[in-house]
């Protein structure tokens, strides 16, 4: 909801504001901002759940964007990771895709080495402006496992607090 | 839309097909001819006919519509795919509140004559949402339970309640709205009916709004708050409930595992460090007391016990710290959060009058613990940026030595990779923050911008893997330098460090083509310069849609009319009206589908946002401006008219909602890095509101008169003799039951007019009495001046009252003497307005001035005056039309001597009626000749930039030409004024094609003026 006082001038994705109200009443669990102190948007995650598949269930990011001067902090991979969480627990999800463009080394990798993302296909003229998109998958079997099982070897932080949450609640069930 | 509808009979399914294909594709003509074919088989068919409305609709014959709809209404129809259509029409049609009304009535006829239709009902409830009538809403929820008792139907209905406390007083909500959602949850509770997370969050909400937090905590730690599935919200939930309960210790000690599990979130941290505090302040100083209820997660025993005690001295808040920080150091990547933290616990005990020093240590090291770790990183400085004011003056020094020691380039050295090249835009722009650039003389200055656009031509080296979509990392330089020459731009008042800046940011952005932070500087140069279409331009670069036309108008929007650029005036105020009237409806969909979806949090918000859009200042004044936009470009009398009607402007109503008036603008949007009291305070954004409330109470109020005036000499005309004129008022009922004047005028209306013109002229004198002050230029993020200043500068008030005056005595009798006086008042005012304005061009256009340091001024001077000269010209419509009647009597007869004269003296006051009107307009005509042929000089003068010595002159290339050191070297040989080249001529010419048209807008409006001018004289 934050969102629509976002500044559109910091953030690249400039989606209709009914997109972003869609997503944020139909899966309000999934998106996620980073805010500085002042409760400035400095990053955001959009996501969803892909609607046409019951018996596989999975989540789709539709938009990643982390402001340039909060680059390079973790910011991006802790709102991918909760994004992913949530997916999980609320509504079960196998696997999380995206589109990425071809050209976007960053993101790549990103993608690629941080979240360990796999490229699923290769998406021609995917982009309004006629550039390929790679299309890419995370499991998030694994990804939900590997939390509970090793919660202490992670080195990344966000990692392990995820873990304990998980923790506790298994215990509880 | 095709794809909801089910018809009951296939056969008219059928047929209804081809209808709705062709209102999908847009083919109106074919879907009215289809529906007519329908039609003649089945003359009855409901849905046939509605959807024929839709085509006549969308034909533009909104009355045929409307005349269609109610005949379809009185059938009271019930079928979906009807109702559908007709909700589809009104939805459609011009006046939005008629038409939500509406929809509910239909609804409401259907769900009477079908009392056990579930999905009629479910319309007619959502009908209800689209008018915020919570009170049925909830009635209407109730039926549905009853009829299918389903849960979201349930809570359809306490939402209502709830949204009925949201709007009664607050006594009444908390003493019998808010209880009775309460008890209607908690009798689904003690039923075990409570199904779903949205429902508990709902009872959670209803609960904290009476502030019974114990109570929520119960929740949230009860079976129900089982049902509290998103992960991020339990615990955040209870920390907060909490805090509100003041029960610090267990605060405390939540916002230390919270902290524990994410060292980097910020809002832990204020709140672990205000639990803190209270707890000392409290002096419940029993730190042997182990936490109790709180800590669930402790039963592993894996947790340390330092994460398990609430923290109650400064002393336990300083060792957390260095828990936290030790494990931060142990990260792979080290967060932010534990060195800010530091900072921030330094600052509250300063606020609270503490020695942080003692207990911290000393600040410069603690900033500098912080700018080693991240000093390369972009955010650092908007990190730092809040705590900057704890740093002695004495101290600035020694800590921006450090910080370049930390950076470590020799002088001169350029940073050899894009770390180090980072670490020193930090400095820099911590070197302005604290103030070090504000001491500097105006060669310092140059002198710092010029070593600075060195870095960033070096910096390009580093660009070679960015995007087009990113912004270039050497940008901050080219934008330090642009802030500096804004500086000596303050300080000398010449335009040609404006000019320079707009060229170090216009190279800038063919570097860096999506950095709005350069198109936002650019754009305010542009301004400051005068030149509206250049300014416009880089406007439209900047792609503001959505909210950013409210939170970002003032930037430009409000602007660019007294610019002179009345093409992209207009467009602008189309679109930014389009997006508030469009929002309205948007966002009753959103409310609808919030119930759909059962995001009963969001309601609430959505209300709010709703609200606050329909509040906006910007809105109330975009609206009022672009009415009289239209009424300055009208051509003739008959144009006026018919606008005023069109627009519905009601003069007795005064529509603005003045208590509720809200500023949206976003005044922190520019960037900038000087010290904290060159920053856009609290104050100055009041202030800038105040003068544009100011501003808006007299426009509104021109308007209002404006229309009173228009709608006397319609009326006056419409009973008149000539019956030329049929001016079908009927549309301003409250005014036309007054009784009539002999002289045709009605009382109300006349009162009205009288009425509003004394509040005109008595906000004018107050005005003048109490002038503000503006706020000062040395804040670069600071909104530019209300127009207010400009307008009151301008004589356009005094001309309009003066003119108000002329018309109140035109309508009463006897007063010949004051008529011819106010009457050459008034043209003597917009004569001396045009001498003015002519004498200012000549002072611009005389050699060796700065011209592009006055021209904003001198535009904004013309085309007040050219406004003025508008509404005098309409007033002379008016006057006209009073006096016309007398003239169609004269001549009446002289012709027929049909009509019985009183006496001659009334006839002589007539004529002299006439003449005095008929010299006013002579006389404005002149003015407006006179004030275009003074836009003719000024449009002859060439193109001379060349009178500015401007830096970037022959210099070998464009980088080079920026260098603005080395080429005031340049100036100082005396090879300046040669041929521009590249980037230079780009921005001259920009500069010059903007200014040409300007001027021809304006001489092309001054034209129409004229000739509407001569069509009022009799």
């Amino acid at each position: 909801m934050n969102m629509q006082h976002c500044n559109l001038l910091c953030l690249p994705e400039n989606y209709q504001m009914k997109y972003y109200f869609y997503h944020g009443l139909s899966w309000p669990q999934l998106s996620y901002v980073a805010e500085d102190e002042r409760g400035n948007i400095v990053g955001y995650v959009l996501a969803k759940m892909e609607e046409d598949s019951e018996d596989d269930p999975h989540g789709h990011i539709t938009s990643l964007a982390v402001k340039r001067s909060h680059r390079r902090l973790g910011l991006a991979q802790k709102l991918m990771d909760q994004a992913s969480r949530s997916m999980v627990e609320c509504f079960n999800a196998k696997y999380v895709s995206l589109h990425v463009r071809k050209s976007n080394r960053a993101a790549l990798n990103l993608y690629t080495n941080t979240l360990k993302f796999t490229i699923s296909e290769i998406e021609p003229k995917y982009y309004a402006d006629g550039e390929d998109a790679y299309a890419m998958k995370r499991d998030l079997v694994s990804f939900a496992s590997q939390n509970i099982a090793r919660p202490d070897s992670s080195s990344c932080h966000e990692i392990k607090s995820s873990a304990h949450e998980v923790d506790k609640k298994d215990k509880k069930d | 839309m095709a794809a909801k509808v089910h018809v009951d009979s296939s056969v008219g399914e059928r047929r209804l097909r081809p209808i709705y294909d062709w209102l999908d594709n847009g083919n109106n003509k074919k879907a009215l001819q289809e529906a007519e074919k329908v039609l003649k088989k089945q003359p009855n068919f409901q849905c046939a006919k509605v959807l024929k409305a839709l085509a006549l609709l969308r034909l533009g014959k909104e009355d045929e519509c409307m005349q269609l709809l109610d005949a379809v209404r009185t059938e009271i129809p019930c079928d979906d795919s009807t109702l559908q259509a007709m909700t589809i029409c009104y939805r459609e049609i011009h006046n939005r509140m008629l038409a939500a009304e509406r929809i509910c009535e239909i609804y409401e006829a259907a769900t009477k004559k079908e009392p056990n239709n579930e999905e009629l009902l479910t319309h007619l409830f959502m009908s209800y949402v689209r008018v915020a009538d919570y009170k049925k809403q909830q009635q209407t929820a109730m039926a549905l339970y009853k009829l299918k008792p389903k849960n979201p139907y349930y809570f359809w209905a306490v939402m209502s309640v709830v949204m009925q406390a949201h709007k009664a007083d607050e006594k009444l909500a908390k003493t019998v709205v808010l209880p009775l959602a309460e008890r209607m949850v908690k009798k689904f509770v003690s039923d075990g009916k409570i199904e779903a997370e949205q429902e508990v969050q709902l009872y959670l909400m209803i609960l904290e709004m009476q502030g019974k937090y114990d109570e929520a905590l119960q929740v949230v730690e009860g079976p129900l708050g089982e049902k509290l599935i998103s992960y991020v919200f339990i615990p955040l939930k209870r920390a907060s409930l909490l805090m509100k309960l003041e029960r610090w210790r267990d605060t405390n000690i939540l916002y230390k595992l919270l902290l524990r599990e994410d060292m980097d979130r910020w809002s832990y941290y204020m709140d672990y460090f205000t639990s803190a505090l209270a707890l000392l302040d409290s002096g419940q100083n029993d730190s042997a007391k182990v936490a109790d209820s709180v800590t669930p997660t402790d039963s592993d025993g894996s947790i340390d016990a330092r994460w398990q005690v609430a923290d109650c001295t400064l002393e336990m808040c300083k060792d957390f710290l260095s828990l936290l920080l030790s494990e931060n150091e142990a990260l792979s990547r080290r967060l932010r959060g534990p060195y800010l933290a530091y900072l921030e616990f330094y600052r509250r005990l300063h606020e609270r009058g503490d020695n942080p020093e003692e207990f911290l240590g000393d600040i410069v090291e603690l900033f500098m613990r912080y700018f080693r770790n991240f000093g390369d990183k972009p955010c650092c400085v908007s990190d730092l940026k809040m705590f900057l004011p704890l740093l002695p003056n004495n101290r600035t020094k020694d800590f921006i030595q450090k910080v370049n020691e930390t950076v470590g380039l020799r002088e001169g050295e350029l940073p050899s990779s894009i770390r180090r090249m980072q670490q020193h835009i930090s400095s820099v722009q911590l070197s302005r923050c604290v103030g070090c650039h504000m001491d500097l003389n105006v060669v310092d200055k140059l002198a710092l911008a010029s070593s600075l656009l060195q870095y960033y031509d070096h910096g390009h080296t580093f660009n070679r893997d960015v995007l087009q979509t990113e912004f270039a990392c050497n940008d901050p330089y080219a934008l330090l330098a642009a802030h500096i020459l804004y500086d000596v731009w303050v300080d000398t008042g010449s335009s040609q460090h404006i000019y320079d800046a707009i060229l170090v940011l216009e190279y800038a952005l063919t570097v860096s083509p999506s950095n709005f932070h350069i198109k936002l500087l650019l754009l305010r140069f542009y301004t400051i310069l005068g030149a509206g279409g250049a300014a416009h331009r880089v406007y439209e670069l900047l792609d503001v849609k959505h909210m950013q036309l409210d939170s970002l108008g003032y930037y430009h929007c409000n602007h660019i009319f007294v610019t002179g650029q009345l093409a992209a005036t207009s467009a602008l105020y189309e679109a930014t009206l389009k997006f508030f009237t469009g929002n309205y409806k948007d966002s009753a969909d959103h409310l609808t589908f919030s119930y759909k979806f059962g995001s009963f949090l969001k309601i609430e918000e959505f209300v709010e946002f709703r609200e606050r859009l329909k509040n906006s200042l910007h809105y109330a004044l975009v609206t009022i401006e672009r009415i009289l936009f239209e009424l300055v470009i009208s051509k003739n009398f008959l144009d006026t008219v018919k606008y005023i009607e069109g627009m519905d402007v009601t003069p007795e109503k005064d529509k603005v909602d003045w208590d509720n008036l809200q500023d949206n603008r976003d005044v922190q949007v520019i960037t900038s890095w000087d010290p904290h009291l060159r920053q856009v305070s609290k104050e100055i954004e009041h202030q800038i509101f105040l003068d544009d409330m100011s501003f808006l109470r007299i426009r509104n109020l021109t308007v209002r008169c404006l229309a009173a005036a228009v709608d006397i000499g319609c009326a006056n005309e419409s009973n008149s003799p000539d019956p030329k004129q049929q001016h079908h008022s009927d549309n301003v009922e409250p005014v036309m039951n007054g009784e009539i004047k002999d002289d045709a005028i009605s009382v109300p209306r006349y009162e009205t007019f009288v009425k509003i013109c004394d509040e005109l002229l008595s906000l004018y004198e107050s005005f003048t009495a109490n002038p503000t002050i503006q706020v000062s230029q040395n804040v670069i993020g600071a909104p530019l001046p209300s127009r207010l200043y400009g307008y009151l500068a301008s004589s356009s008030c005094c001309v309009l009252l003066e003119l108000f005056g002329l018309i109140k005595l035109l309508i009463q009798d006897n007063e010949d003497e004051s008529l011819t006086k106010m009457a050459s008042t008034a043209a003597e005012l917009v004569t001396s307005a045009v001498r003015k304005a002519s004498g200012m061009i000549k002072v611009h256009g005389s050699d060796g001035t700065d011209q592009l340091a006055g021209r904003r001024g001198v535009l904004e001077y013309v085309v007040n005056t050219v406004e003025m000269i508008s509404f005098a010209a309409i007033l002379c419509g008016v006057g006209h039309s009073l006096v016309r009647p007398f003239k169609a009597t004269l001549i009446g007869k002289s012709k027929k001597k049909k009509k019985n004269c009183n006496n001659q003296r009334n006839q002589q006051s007539q004529l002299r009626r006439i003449e005095v009107l008929n010299k006013l307009v002579s006389e404005l005509q002149g003015a407006a000749e006179e004030l275009d042929s003074a836009l003719e000089y000024w449009e002859s003068l060439p193109p001379t930039l060349s009178v500015i010595s401007i830096f970037a002159e022959d210099l070998p290339s464009h980088l080079q030409a920026l260098c603005l050191f080395e080429s005031e070297h340049g100036n100082q040989n005396g090879c300046c004024n040669s041929t521009r080249s590249g980037l230079g001529s780009a921005v001259d010419t920009k500069l010059y094609d903007s200014h040409m048209s300007s001027l021809r807008e304006i001489r092309n409006l001054l034209q129409v003026k004229i000739k509407y001018l001569s069509s009022v004289k009799i």
